[in-house]
């Protein structure tokens, strides 16, 4: 039952971001990558030109009463204390994509040693850029 | 737990000599763990400090709504909301929700017309108190009317004013497990206002 809430909720958020964002964003990137020749993402999200299309990553906390709080780093559910612990002491503002994705597998492996409720599988871990969302 | 101190919060407003000071902590969490230290509970309006502690989503919606209700009365009667004007709605909209309210317990500070201090608190569904001294409202109340009554003078210059301010609201989270981790405070005088972040206890 709870699954469904979960499938319901998220497939409206997908269908009202994509509604909403649908004109925006390819034509934003499209530009972007149009004038830049290269179409690597770093250069993408330094431009400094008026015309092109400014993007910076944003993290946002959402609790089940709709407080909402911009975050560099967080958890949600039962072993977030123990991931919380692993963010704390290892992320900075400076991260690689490489170093970030590491430290999300080091947050599994500490929950796999220390708490009750974990999944022998790999995490399926994503990563958002400004060329779109991809499994890393 | 009651919901009121599901999030965690710390609010003090005090009067001094033509100005009025408003001090909140900066903490948002979720009963025991912290999620961030820079969840600011206090507003401003034109000339007028709201603060909201409570829940966490009902002060993010209150202040929206705030700020709707203040540019709508300003769009139409051409003057900015008085404080008292501001108390006044704040209480109304909460009395509306008499059956269903908004889990927030305000605190209003500004100054009046003739730049002398207003304050005003009340509880989730609207009972206002109006007083000449200080306000307080969230999860340490216990602390912060003790602090309050043994440091609170009468006629305190804005820079005592904030030095009082300051020490009442460290002093008080420093005590209570779900407010603190950072604090922000506000000095209001008909000249303007003074916003400064105190180098708080982060734990």
């Amino acid at each position: 039952e709870e699954d469904e809430d979960d499938m319901t909720f998220s497939e409206r958020i997908q269908a009202q971001v994509q509604t909403a964002t649908r004109p925006f964003i390819p034509f934003a990137i499209q530009e972007t990558l149009e004038e830049e020749q290269d179409d690597s993402i770093d250069e993408a999200a330094h431009q400094s030109d008026g015309n092109a299309l400014h993007l910076e990553p944003r993290l946002f906390w959402l609790d089940e009463y709709g407080s909402l709080q911009r975050i560099e780093y967080g958890a949600h559910g039962m072993g977030s204390n123990f991931a919380l612990s692993i963010l704390d002491r290892s992320y900075h503002k400076d991260l690689s994509r490489e170093a970030a994705v590491e430290l999300i597998r080091d947050c599994f492996k500490q929950l796999r040693v220390r708490y009750l409720i974990n999944n022998p599988e790999d995490p399926c871990i994503k990563c958002i850029d400004a060329s779109g969302c991809r499994i890393c | 737990m009651s919901i009121l101190e599901y999030n965690g919060a710390a609010i003090i407003a005090m009067s001094g000599k033509d100005c009025v000071g408003i001090a909140c902590d900066t903490r948002l969490g979720a009963q025991m763990q912290t999620v961030s230290c820079d969840f600011k509970k206090v507003f401003q309006y034109g000339k007028t400090f709201v603060g909201l502690a409570g829940l966490a989503t009902d002060v993010q919606t209150m202040n929206n709504l705030l700020k709707f209700r203040m540019n709508l009365y300003e769009l139409r009667e051409e003057r900015e909301m008085t404080p008292k004007v501001l108390s006044n709605l704040l209480s109304n909209l909460l009395y509306e929700k008499r059956f269903g309210p908004y889990f927030i317990e305000p605190v209003v500070a500004g100054l009046d017309a003739n730049n002398k201090p207003f304050l005003s608190g009340m509880d989730l569904i609207g009972a206002p108190v109006y007083t000449d001294d200080f306000v307080v409202s969230g999860t340490a109340t216990g602390n912060m009317l003790g602090m309050c009554e043994t440091l609170y003078k009468k006629d305190m210059e804005p820079d005592e004013l904030f030095e009082t301010l300051s020490q009442a609201l460290l002093a008080s989270v420093d005590r209570d497990a779900m407010s603190g981790w950072g604090a922000t405070v506000h000095i209001i005088t008909k000249d303007g206002v003074t916003s400064k972040q105190l180098k708080a206890r982060m734990d």
